[in-house]
Formats: structure tokens, C-alpha cells, sequence
């Protein structure tokens, strides 16, 4: 069992993880609906974050990968701390849920992200997944924004 | 007879009947006001009492909202009525339980908790029937956890128990080692979800057992389930859980399977005799379908099978939820139970088991046939025997009274049944 930090060689495993999460996603509103092509584009994404220095991508293994997370590193212009972490994908395996994975995966990043200097961090997620809102408010997260979203078709 | 005529002639199949006689005029001032206000008040001081001086020890309700009867969808409570009064009459010939259909409109959980709490006071049981996956899951879960009275959801835990008592003597006869087995649970309904559930109590290896639904196996990798933890999570955590080889296809399913569960959609091609002929040495077949099973008993033999059960009563072998339910109702409103646990459900099994194998074991006859009725004793004194032991029994008594118990009230049951329904009368 180990964390380590992605290399090219997992950008499969990535792909097939973080594809799954927008799946899943799409599963929560229609506007959330994922195009035919999604692997391929989560594919493209994980690629452009491998060569990227503002972004980091981590995965927990055991024999295989179970569990990954993409994070941007970013500024917030009027906020303060402007410096921030977002996690833009994170994918625990079914096989190794609900034995406090995502929470150690989580603990670990956050101590990676305060030796860079970075306090704060902000997770989006689809507002019906309450699983996940469980998860993050058991984490010590809070809502700050609200995203809402109209259809003018 | 057209069971429409049938139904016309005797306006349905149930009625509320007295059993205290009345002889005089004076008796009316003990049954009912004055005299009966003593009970009321009796009852108001102690609320246990309202098992022993009213009928509230032998009453349970058939709670379903329709939306699962039969093979006949969600034909909503009103139609599912007569099928309720028929479980009825069964609970009632079978178990001497007073059941009461109560077909309800209600769509969440939410509705049926409300309900069942409502009318919790009037009854020492609930029998949960006929209402779709993967509501009945929620609405089981939910009921287990708010009422003091037991429930039991018969379409999961009453076809589970059954299956367990056929496997227990299936793998007896064919030599088989439960905690070793590699059992194929196909088609991932309430019953075969209570059953994988059932089974793992028992003993098997869980990693070992392998579910499939319609889209094939269950394994933690399918690009659905995902979704499924938020749309069936009971479904999702066997997906999980189960198949630690890892089988995608039903072949690699079969292959090598000691025991096939089918609970799925009618047959008689929905098993494939090449996967039938894929399995290990002896293999065991329960293809519970009805009115068709999934494979025919002949075309299962004929590719290997060692032994065959389906859900019908014209074939050797039916494993059927009225094995179960009217002995487990007698055992637990007989032994006052506030609950009924799985390890009860098992003890059900059990008995069945030790019934089959006291009266002679063969391929032909893994489990008791309904026409058999000290079986039924003999499941409601393991199951009050069982809550005893867990100490959900609000009536404990020894093994030995329960039987007297359940045999007596079921004889005497159907003794009443004859009189009243004899065409003198």
C-alpha cells in the first residue's frame, strides 16, 4: 500500500478512473451529461496535467492502482489565502470503499499541500451526490459557493 | 373452476369470525361495554398486555403497495388485493395466523414506515409482500429498525430461507463443502440478494459466491455500479463483495460452479445448457422461475446436473416461500418475538433441512413438500426457539412447548376452517 505520484505508464488506469467519475456525475443532473468521446478527453486531460507543473495527480496502490486524485494548483484574485488547491478529480475503486480510503488519500494530500505552502483546498461536485457531501463535510469541508445552472434551450 | 367465478361466488377469500361464543344476552356486557373497559384500562397500565387479552398475539398485516405482484408488475393495491387474501388464507391454513391484507398507497419508504407504525399497536407481526426492488429493501431495513414487532419481507427472506434449507441438504447429498462452494446466484432480485446475504450468515464464502443480473456478473469494476451505489446500495455491495475471481462473463461464472441459484425471469431457455455443463462435479440446479423454469429439469439433467429443484409444486424439489413463512409467523408471534434476525431466518432453514433428512434424503427430495404439515411445527419451534436464544422472545418457552404450541394452533385452525367453510354452513 503505498501514495505515490502518477507517472505516464498509469495514464490507462487514470483515464478509466477519472472517466468513471464523470459517469458517475452525469448520473446526477442532465446538465452534467458526459459527450461520447469522454475518455478520450479525460485521456487528453491527464496527459496535459502529467507535463504540467501548476498540476498534481497522485495514486494509491495496492498490487494495482485503487484510488487517484487530480489536483490544479491556483490563484483566487480577491480572495485571501489566493493560493489554492482544487481537486478536479478524485476516483476511489468500489473494491476499497468505505474502509476510510478516500479519507487517509486525503489527509495525505493535504499534508503534501501545506509543505508547498498551499492552506487552502476546495472540492466541486455534483450538489446530489451526498455521498460525496458526506464525505467532504466529514472531512472538514464547508460549502462557500453555490453553483446554480439554467438551461436556456 | 374459472378463479373469476371462483372469486364471485365467495365474494372474496377471507373474514373477521368470532371465536367467543355468545349465549346469552348478558354475555354482550363482558365482550363489549361495560365490562371491557376493565381490559382497555388493564392494557392502558400495561401496554404488554395487549398480546394476552386481545387477539393482538395471533394478528399480523400483509402490508404491499402492488408494485411488484406476481409476474404481473405494478399493477397497483387494489389489484394486488386478491393475491393478499390468498396469502392470507394460506398464513391462516397453514400457520393459524391471522393475517390481515392491508394493500396500501404508498411509493418511499417514508409512506410505508408511516403506515406501519401507525398501525403497529393492532399486531405482532408484519409480513412485507409483493413490492418492487429496491424499495422493498429500504422498507425492510427501515421497519427492522422502527417497529417492536417483527417483519418480514417474504419475496426476500421467505425464498432465501427456502433456498438455504434445499442447499443445505443439495450439498449434503452430493457431498459438498458449503464454505468452499462456488455458487452462482442468477438474476439479482429481492430473493437472490436476501438469499447471497442468507448465505454468507450461514457459512459460505462470499467471495466465493458470484451474482448475475441481466447485463451478466456483478464485479466491482462494471462501468455501472458506480451508479449503483446510489440507486440500489443492498445490489452495489454485493457487486462488491462477491466474485473475488473476478468473472465477467456468465461462462467463467459457470465455470466450475458447485450451485446454481436461478431466481430470474422465466424459462425455459434463460440458462443455457452449455453453461449447466460447465459446472464442477455434482452439480446442484434451482431454477425457481414460475411458472417456467429458467431450464427445464430434464434439459438441466441431461448436461450434468446432479440435482434439480424448481419453484413448482409438479416437480420433485419445490423450493418455495410456503415452506417458510407460516412456521416462521407461528414461531415468532408464538414466542411474542420483537424481531426477526437472519440467524432466525436460518434456524427456519434448519428445521426444514433436519425435516427432509429425518424422512429420507434423496436427489428427488432435498426439502419437504407443502402437503407435509408437521413440517410447519417443527420451523415455528426452531424460530421461537431461535428468538428465545436472542432474546427477542417476549414468551420464552422451552423447544418442546413451542411445538406443542404451533401444533396444536394449527390443527385446531384447521379444524375451525372446516366447520365454518363446510357446505352446511
Amino acid at each position: 500500500m503505498t501514495i505515490r505520484k502518477a507517472v505516464k505508464s498509469d495514464i490507462d488506469s487514470l483515464t478509466d478512473m477519472f472517466s468513471k467519475m464523470y459517469i458517475l456525475n452525469s448520473e446526477f443532473d442532465p446538465l452534467l451529461q458526459v459527450p461520447d468521446d469522454i475518455k478520450q478527453r479525460v485521456r487528453d486531460s491527464v496527459e496535459d496535467a502529467l507535463n504540467d507543473e501548476k498540476s498534481l495527480i497522485y495514486i494509491y496502490e495496492d498490487g494495482k492502482p485503487y484510488a487517484a486524485i487530480k489536483i490544479k494548483l491556483d490563484e483566487r484574485e480577491f480572495y485571501a489565502p489566493s493560493k489554492v488547491a482544487r481537486i478536479e478529480e478524485f476516483y476511489v475503486h468500489p473494491a476499497k470503499r468505505r474502509e476510510g480510503l478516500g479519507g487517509y488519500f486525503l489527509s495525505f494530500i493535504e499534508e503534501e499541500l501545506k509543505k508547498m505552502g498551499v492552506t487552502l483546498i476546495i472540492a466541486r461536485f455534483p450538489s446530489k451526490n451526498l455521498i460525496a457531501v458526506s464525505f467532504y463535510s466529514k472531512s472538514g469541508f464547508r460549502e462557500i459557493h453555490n453553483e446554480f445552472a439554467k438551461s436556456v434551450d | 373452476m374459472d378463479p373469476i367465478e371462483f372469486s364471485k361466488i365467495y365474494e372474496g377469500k377471507i373474514q373477521v369470525f368470532p371465536k367467543v361464543p355468545i349465549k346469552s344476552y348478558d354475555d354482550f356486557a363482558v365482550i363489549y361495554t361495560p365490562g371491557i373497559a376493565k381490559v382497555a384500562e388493564a392494557v392502558h397500565e400495561n401496554r404488554d398486555l395487549s398480546f394476552s387479552l386481545t387477539s393482538r398475539w395471533n394478528t399480523i398485516a400483509i402490508i404491499t403497495n402492488g408494485s411488484r405482484v406476481l409476474g404481473l408488475g405494478n399493477i397497483g393495491p387494489e389489484a394486488a388485493m386478491p393475491v393478499m387474501e390468498g396469502k392470507a388464507l394460506l398464513f391462516k391454513y397453514l400457520g393459524g395466523v391471522d393475517a390481515i391484507p392491508i394493500p396500501i398507497r404508498a411509493d418511499n419508504a417514508e409512506d410505508f414506515k408511516r403506515v406501519a407504525m401507525a398501525i403497529e399497536p393492532a399486531l405482532g407481526g408484519i409480513n412485507l409482500e409483493d413490492t418492487e426492488s429496491p424499495l422493498c429493501f429500504e422498507v425492510l431495513e427501515e421497519l427492522r429498525k422502527s417497529l417492536e414487532i417483527p417483519v418480514w419481507h417474504d419475496d426476500q427472506l421467505g425464498t432465501a430461507s427456502a433456498i438455504l434449507a434445499g442447499l443445505i441438504n443439495g450439498f449434503k447429498i452430493a457431498g459438498k463443502s458449503t464454505n468452499s462452494a462456488k455458487v452462482v446466484l442468477f438474476g439479482a432480485g429481492a430473493a437472490n440478494i436476501a438469499a447471497a446475504n442468507l448465505l454468507e450468515i450461514y457459512g459460505f464464502n462470499k467471495s466465493k459466491i458470484i451474482m448475475i443480473d441481466s447485463k451478466g456478473p456483478l464485479y466491482p469494476d462494471r462501468e455501472d455500479i458506480d451508479k449503483l451505489m446510489f440507486t440500489n446500495k443492498w445490489k452495489y455491495n454485493l457487486a462488491v463483495s462477491t466474485n473475488k475471481d473476478d468473472s465477467r462473463t456468465i461462462n467463467d461464472a459457470f465455470n466450475g460452479a458447485d450451485a446454481v441459484i436461478a431466481a430470474s425471469t422465466p424459462g425455459p431457455h434463460t440458462i443455457k445448457k452449455e453453461w449447466i455443463a460447465k459446472m464442477a462435479d455434482k452439480p446442484i440446479v434451482f431454477a425457481l422461475a414460475n411458472p417456467i423454469p429458467e431450464i427445464m429439469p430434464d434439459e438441466a439433467y441431461d448436461n450434468g446436473a446432479y440435482i434439480v429443484a424448481t419453484g413448482r409444486s409438479d416437480f420433485p424439489n419445490q423450493v418455495n416461500n410456503s415452506l417458510v413463512f407460516p412456521g416462521v409467523f407461528r414461531g415468532v408471534l408464538d414466542s411474542r418475538a420483537k424481531y426477526i434476525s437472519y440467524t432466525m431466518a436460518i434456524a427456519a432453514s434448519q428445521a426444514l433441512a433436519a425435516y427432509a433428512e429425518r424422512h429420507g434424503l434423496d436427489r428427488q427430495y432435498i426439502i419437504p413438500r407443502m402437503d407435509e404439515w408437521s413440517m410447519f411445527y417443527e420451523v415455528a419451534a426452531a424460530v421461537a426457539d431461535r428468538a428465545r436464544v436472542e432474546g427477542y422472545a417476549r414468551n420464552p418457552l422451552k423447544y418442546e412447548e413451542y411445538l406443542e404450541l404451533a401444533r396444536k394452533r394449527i390443527i385446531k385452525t384447521k379444524k375451525n376452517i372446516e366447520v365454518v367453510t363446510s357446505d352446511d354452513n
